[in-house]
């Protein structure tokens, strides 16, 4: 399984983890898309002038409060855990040092993780894998969403 | 340039020879002693053909070239701490509000050719600055990352400042 030095000192946690690389290093899009299922522009709540930055709602910040109500208009509802559910397909919310949203990621049927990181690769991982302080993470895993699979 | 003198009775003699990368030209100066406004008054211009002198090409660059270097040089350093500080960051907030990226912005009109050269060779988040420095933008609302690429180079070659 394919692993980098780069994102390892970006993320030290992963170092020793059983995480892979499943992409190339990209800018396209970025890990709220990639969690919400796109690869072609980058998710965050900017204004809406400036394309190619999206959020499907208007108006919103970078509180927690706003990306659960972005995802919402997907169909996801929150729930407690990140356990695999069969049925299911689920999204964690990472939040940094200041409780706003640093990351996301999104469960694959096996039970494991993709995210995109940053403008690098996207990973499988486990949660953990990508928790940690300041510049060495994204923080803690704060919040679950899920909905049904269709 | 070479200042060359000679004495003659009546006539000093100075001799200006400007060598340049392509030709050498002397320029002769002669002085009247005694004043004689005629001879003070003239110049004697001939093209020195002596073919065992080169040229000495000047050691100044130009400073047209020199500010160009300058600005390349700061852009640069500054994409490179942008990248180094943001590259894993998942926030675009912190992509678009770190000091280095606010430093390119505030190079003005000067970045723009850099950072559409920068967007052909390496595409990045680079469609704020534009925005901001130009006061356009060419994307569509519904663009991709792809397409607003796409845009922004279109709007360069368009204005000339990118091949």
């Amino acid at each position: 399984m394919d692993k980098s030095i780069s994102l390892e000192l970006r993320y030290q946690t992963l170092m020793g983890s059983d995480y892979c690389i499943t992409s190339r290093r990209t800018s396209t899009y970025n890990c709220i898309a990639w969690a919400a299922g796109e690869d072609h522009r980058p998710w965050w709540p900017l204004p809406s002038e400036l394309a190619p930055y999206y959020w499907p709602e208007v108006d919103k910040d970078e509180s927690l409060e706003d990306f659960i109500s972005a995802f919402k208009t997907l169909g996801y509802a929150s729930c407690d855990y990140g356990s695999l559910e069969e049925g299911y397909e689920k999204v964690a919310f990472y939040l940094d040092e200041e409780d706003l949203p640093s990351h996301m990621a999104r469960q694959l049927d096996t039970g494991l993780w993709t995210s995109k990181c940053g403008d690098l690769e996207d990973i499988q991982h486990n949660l953990e894998d990508l928790e940690g302080g300041y510049k060495y993470g994204y923080g803690k895993v704060s919040h679950f969403m899920k909905r049904k699979k269709t | 340039m070479i200042i060359n003198c000679s004495n003659a009775s009546d006539i000093t003699t100075f001799s200006f020879k400007r060598v340049t990368k392509k030709s050498i030209k002397q320029l002769t100066y002669p002085v009247s002693k005694n004043n004689n406004s005629a001879i003070n008054n003239q110049f004697i211009k001939k093209d020195y053909k002596d073919p065992n002198i080169k040229p000495v090409p000047s050691r100044l660059p130009d400073p047209v070239y020199i500010f160009k270097n300058l600005k390349q040089k700061e852009f640069a350093e500054l994409v490179a701490k942008w990248k180094e500080e943001t590259t894993g960051s998942s926030s675009l907030s912190k992509k678009l509000l770190n000091f280095a990226y606010l430093r390119i912005i505030a190079m003005g009109e000067a970045a723009v050719p850099l950072i559409l050269r920068e967007l052909k060779n390496s595409p990045d988040h680079w469609f704020v600055a534009l925005k901001a420095i130009t006061n356009t933008n060419p994307v569509s609302s519904d663009a991709s990352f792809d397409q607003a690429v796409q845009d922004w180079l279109k709007w360069g070659q368009d204005k000339g400042l990118i091949d």
